[in-house]
């Protein structure tokens, strides 16, 4: 039994994949601030059913004994949308509102500072369970 | 890893808007550079250009100089016969830079440079953080 397969853990494990993966898009925005024609993009809000879902790994999927085979995408990375609506676009066409960009960034780290405590804390029960908690 | 990814991003940027900087500086440095003879030219002022590459190591959008161009707009004159570049009807061609224009070129990269010095820190934090699980 790995980690993985504690429900709760996997579920903060997405999580915080979807957050770093977030907080990389957020910083190419905040890169390309000043770069004409740039619109800023954003990930798809990660949903409670999402994280669910994942947790699940009852899938079965077939093997691959050859190169030809087409192998099964397992786990989709999440893809960053190019936003539509934006309230500020520049003469030169850039769309990058770094104000909107730095709260994004703020919330994404209080959200990861919450998951990566949680964890912490989900280890604590574990060790507790086992005798040698603190 | 994506943390690592974001901070790269950002140096990119960081680096982008060194440069910046330093276009600025140059112009406002020559804002009186005049020509010596009523042929020669002035300092014209330079303009730089940001552009987004894709970097296939990191698989996102990375922002880079363009180009550094010139500014093809008219030069500025100014009153002066006893001045060796003065032409005919007593005027000197001076350099088409605004320092006002460069001052708020120069606002606008500080408060980028800062954003990006932000996203570092951030990134960094979210890192520590998750190294702290191990603890």
């Amino acid at each position: 039994m790995s980690l993985k397969s504690i429900p709760l853990f996997s579920a903060l494990t997405e999580r915080m994949k979807w957050l770093s993966q977030r907080q990389s898009v957020l910083s190419q925005n905040i890169a390309n601030s000043d770069t004409p024609g740039y619109r800023a993009s954003d990930l798809k809000p990660q949903s409670f059913e999402d994280l669910v879902k994942g947790s699940k790994e009852a899938k079965v999927y077939m093997a691959s004994t050859s190169e030809g085979h087409i192998v099964n995408e397992q786990k989709k990375p999440f893809n960053p949308k190019v936003e539509r609506e934006h309230y500020e676009v520049t003469p030169a066409g850039n769309a990058v509102v770094l104000e909107d960009q730095m709260m994004k960034l703020a919330d994404t780290q209080m959200q990861y500072q919450m998951t990566t405590s949680l964890y912490k804390k989900q280890v604590g029960l574990l060790k507790t369970a086992l005798g040698r908690g603190r | 890893m994506d943390l690592l990814k974001s901070i790269k991003l950002a140096a990119a940027g960081m680096k982008a808007q060194g440069e910046r900087m330093r276009v600025i500086s140059e112009n406002l440095a020559n804002k009186d550079s005049v020509g010596r003879t009523p042929e020669q030219d002035p300092y014209r002022r330079k303009i730089i250009t940001f552009k987004n590459n894709l970097d296939r190591e990191l698989n996102a959008q990375k922002v880079e100089v363009d180009k550094i161009t010139e500014d093809k707009s008219e030069f500025q004159k100014r009153f002066d016969p006893s001045h060796p570049a003065a032409d005919e009807e007593g005027y000197v061609k001076t350099p088409n830079v605004n320092s006002l224009v460069e001052l708020m070129d120069m606002k606008e990269t500080q408060r980028s440079y800062k954003a990006n010095i932000q996203t570092i820190e951030a990134s960094k934090r979210m890192i520590a953080q998750t190294l702290d699980i191990l603890r």
